[in-house]
């Protein structure tokens, strides 16, 4: 394939999975499964945009099934959510670049939610980190934090170096996460998650004290959380993740080299430490991060539903179009757009320039989002569980 | 008289490079944390906050940060703002992927070296003139010898501001 026996595309792949193979000590290449790609303009830059047009120009093609992250806007509103043009336009000669490859033309960062379930054990090549800590930990499939250039050429080439979370020596729990608290709400998984991210960067936590029925977006967010506080590949949770039936099953058999608790204190300083401000007037409640369930949705409603957002605030929430379209065939979509609220598709707060509002406030119940935004898009963030957005939301102020 | 320092490393990517160090003990994120148009450092929690790794030898522990670093990397070189050459104790998949497409993609050449035999965050420090060869992973440090400072007596009636 190196030498161009598969095209000049997958000679490029080659070229670039090898060299990374022999920094990173990789004995062999492994076949992946499946892909997930990153298309977001705002961080690919032109820069992405060669690459990915170079790749797709050459004749490349996705050789396993292919989901891709958000975009930089939302793909049908775009216009109404202010994005400039010529920005629009870059980023839609990235989409084309990816549709002429062959993606799935996903646009989320839950593309475990929509049709790309890589079985346990299999080796994947995923990129957008969040994403990248649910398959390794949830479903317990295969893949390092794949960076952009990698994952496409993963993809075109249809395997991957094996070194870093592919290797079953490599997936051994390091640390202890003992969460004492006790009946835990939502929010509490992202400051879970944003705890041991900022203690434990890139090693894997082991937690117990989870309850019996957590649930997937709560695992979601939890991992989330942990990958962009700190560079986290995967967790173990025992009892509850694949590979961890027991805390020895976790530490493969070893020992931990550190510990933490996590307490009811632990998680409310944790809270007031991600808010930048702790109140305010408030311009943008931003929920949906990683990207709404239709279950997220449609607690939402219930929340939204006879309320009035204030005429001062934006009330953004951040899904698919799968989720999207499932809702506008309920009463969900109607009840949450009734309330003032706007559904936004196929991009989030992170990637797309929402600077074009002059927000100086937002508001979210996602630690990703309340870590990523102030630099990101130089605003103020106040983070608080769902029912106290939805509060603050309607009255236009914490 | 300049004193010269040789060290042996790992190239991680290949090419030649001379230039001026910036050095940082903190580890540092790309995705984000440059202003890939004038590689100036934006992510205000950075010791090095405003400074420029436009046209230096970046020398810091590791990346950390989003997985689309690479492409923030890719983007800076690509607008020939980046570093001309990175030292690191350990380079992680996001750094050397974006040197790797850079050579791919766009012809640029920037030598990354990285498991030195002696940690460069002790041996080299900003403003060292250093010599980087990737396709050996050599690295060469020049430091000028400082003149000592020498306390003027000031001359009677003036007054000595501390600064």
């Amino acid at each position: 394939m190196l030498d161009g026996d598969q095209g000049k595309a997958a000679s490029l792949a080659m070229c670039i999975l090898t060299k990374i193979g022999e920094i990173y000590d990789a004995d062999k290449m492994v076949e992946i499964g499946s892909a997930h790609v990153l298309g977001h303009f705002g961080s690919l830059h032109d820069a992405g945009i060669h690459v990915l047009e170079k790749f797709a120009g050459s004749n490349g093609r996705y050789k396993v099934p292919t989901t891709v992250d958000p975009a930089s806007m939302d793909l049908e509103m775009w216009r109404e959510f202010k994005t400039p043009e010529a920005y629009a336009e870059k980023q839609l000669r990235l989409c084309r670049a990816h549709l002429r490859m062959g993606v799935i033309p996903t646009w989320s960062c839950t593309p475990y939610l929509h049709g790309n379930l890589p079985r346990y054990g299999e080796h994947i090549s995923w990129a957008e980190s969040s994403a990248v800590v649910f398959a390794n930990s949830v479903i317990g499939s295969r893949t390092n934090r794949e960076t952009v250039g990698l994952e496409v050429a993963a993809s075109i080439a249809g395997r991957t170096p094996e070194f870093g979370v592919h290797l079953e020596e490599n997936r051994r729990g390091d640390i202890l996460v003992e969460v004492k608290a006790t009946n835990l709400c939502d929010i509490d998984y992202n400051t879970v998650g944003y705890l041991v991210g900022k203690t434990f960067g890139n090693r894997i936590p082991v937690l117990t004290g989870l309850p019996q029925n957590t649930g997937i977006d709560q695992l979601k967010c939890m991992g989330a959380a942990m990958a962009c506080s700190g560079a986290v590949a995967m967790y173990h949770a025992v009892g509850i993740t694949p590979e961890a039936t027991t805390l020895d099953h976790a530490f493969q058999g070893d020992h931990y080299s550190d510990r933490i608790e996590i307490g009811r204190t632990e998680l409310k300083n944790a809270e007031e430490e991600i808010s930048t401000v702790s109140g305010g007037k408030i311009d943008l409640v931003a929920v949906g991060c990683p990207h709404c369930s239709f279950d997220e949705m449609r607690k939402l409603a219930l929340l939204l539903e006879n309320r009035k957002i204030h005429r001062s605030v934006e009330f953004w929430i951040y899904t698919s179009k799968q989720v999207e379209s499932l809702a506008r065939k309920t009463c969900y979509a109607d009840i949450i757009e009734s309330s003032g609220a706007k559904i936004s598709t196929q991009t989030c707060a992170v990637v797309s320039p929402i600077n074009t509002w002059g927000f100086e406030s937002v508001m979210t119940n996602a630690a990703k989002f309340a870590i990523v935004l102030p630099s990101e898009h130089k605003v103020k963030v106040i983070y608080k569980k769902i029912e106290e957005c939805v509060e603050a939301a309607v009255k236009g102020k914490v | 008289m300049a004193k010269r320092v040789i060290v042996r490393g790992r190239g991680i990517s290949s090419g030649l490079a001379k230039g001026t160090a910036i050095v940082t003990k903190q580890p540092f994120m790309f995705a984000h944390g440059i202003d890939v148009v004038t590689g100036t450092i934006i992510d205000e929690r950075h010791e090095l906050y405003g400074k420029s790794i436009a046209g230096k030898v970046f020398v810091f522990p590791h990346g950390k940060g989003s997985t689309t670093g690479s492409a923030w990397i890719l983007e800076n070189l690509r607008r020939r703002h980046g570093p001309i050459a990175i030292i690191n104790l350990n380079a992680e998949p996001i750094i050397a992927a974006g040197a790797i497409m850079a050579r791919i993609f766009f012809g640029i050449e920037v030598p990354i070296v990285d498991r030195l035999e002696k940690n460069p965050l002790e041996i080299i420090e900003t403003g060292d003139h250093v010599d980087v060869n990737g396709n050996t992973g050599t690295v060469e440090i020049v430091k000028e010898s400082r003149k000592p400072f020498r306390r003027r007596t000031p001359p009677i009636g003036t007054s000595v501001h501390s600064t």
